[in-house]
């Protein structure tokens, strides 16, 4: 039976495949690399309600403001303020992410907890039996705090965006 | 006919990979910007960076507390760094560029968070011989180390200088300097 395509025809053909493969892939990496300064596609959930996937699930309860606070020594500084976040996480499995944690703006300007620890609970990164309920930190300039959109749960600019409950 | 088109396949192929490729950020691709001390560089995410001041030192202490003594120079870069962009922490990376040789930084500075400034130091430990002509270099960690355009300090650190340097002399950095809002 006569061959479909000769060995030389098939060399070409694989070359050609793993060329487009490699340049799509540069491609692909080179877009994520030059539009992720600014790239803020975070994915609002519903205000008050919890993000949940099959590892865990996490609402924010709300968002506070303070000058100081009692277990923290330390000023927050001129011009800025801290502000706490109280959310409540339940952790399924290991590969619940949830304590990767950014305070958000409306413009996608975003600051990372300086600690998930305040309060008699922390954050969980184990399976918990209940829904635990705990304080995240955050130091931010004031003028930030009438333009806060709400706590999102990663580290990159395209996590869900954890929104407080309407007043 | 079959053998024509394939290689016209791999042809047009080769000719769309080369034109992707090409937008990729390789090291040659940065863009190295001369500044002088007291200038300042925002890197492409809003990064702002000002090396304000040039020291020279054989011992080095950190808010008074002894770090490290050398046989060569500390050469310290203090510098204001400021995030005008939507996100700051990581760190930034330095290294003096001297004749061909490159010194690396004792360590890297910490980026404050976006909308604060920090005034800190960049801490390069190389030989007197290296000073004259020196030059900082600041990058930012990444997976592809150019994506960015990275600023050149001249540091205009002069032979006289050089001279004149009679060591012991101590330096004094900041531990861990508190970030500050950008006003």
């Amino acid at each position: 039976m006569k061959a479909r395509y000769t060995r030389g025809q098939w060399w070409l053909l694989t070359w050609a495949v793993v060329a487009t493969g490699f340049a799509l892939t540069a491609l692909f990496v080179a877009r994520v690399i030059s539009t992720g300064y600014d790239h803020t596609d975070y994915r609002p959930v519903k205000a008050g309600e919890a993000y949940v996937t099959e590892h865990g699930s996490i609402r924010l309860l709300g968002l506070y403001r303070s000058r100081s606070l009692t277990r923290y020594e330390d000023d927050p500084g001129d011009g800025a303020v801290y502000v706490v976040a109280t959310l409540e996480a339940s952790i399924v499995d290991d590969d619940a992410l949830v304590c990767l944690l950014r305070l958000v703006q409306d413009d996608g300007r975003s600051w990372a907890a300086s600690s998930s620890t305040y309060g008699d609970e922390r954050c969980p990164s184990a399976p918990t039996a209940a829904p635990v309920t705990f304080a995240a930190v955050f130091v931010v300039p004031e003028a930030a705090l009438g333009r806060l959109a709400g706590v999102a749960v990663s580290t990159t600019s395209t996590g869900p965006l954890l929104r407080p409950p309407p007043a | 006919m079959r053998r024509l088109a394939t290689v016209l396949l791999f042809v047009a192929s080769c000719l769309v990979a080369s034109l992707l490729v090409s937008v990729v950020p390789t090291d040659d691709t940065a863009v190295r910007v001369s500044r002088e001390v007291g200038e300042e560089f925002v890197f492409e995410d809003g990064l702002a960076v000002s090396a304000r001041q040039v020291r020279l030192g054989t011992v080095l202490t950190a808010d008074g507390a002894f770090v490290a003594r050398t046989a060569d120079v500390f050469l310290v870069v203090d510098a204001r760094i400021a995030v005008r962009g939507l996100r700051g922490g990581g760190t930034l990376d330095a290294e003096i560029v001297s004749g061909g040789r490159v010194f690396a930084a004792r360590s890297s500075v910490v980026v404050p968070q976006a909308g604060f400034y920090t005034a800190d130091a960049f801490v390069v430990e190389l030989p007197r011989e290296a000073l004259v002509g020196s030059r900082l270099r600041l990058t930012q960690p990444a997976v592809l180390t150019s994506v960015h355009n990275v600023p050149e300090y001249d540091l205009g650190v002069e032979q006289a200088v050089v001279d004149a340097f009679a060591p012991p002399v101590t330096v004094d950095v900041p531990a861990g300097p508190a970030q500050q809002v950008i006003s």
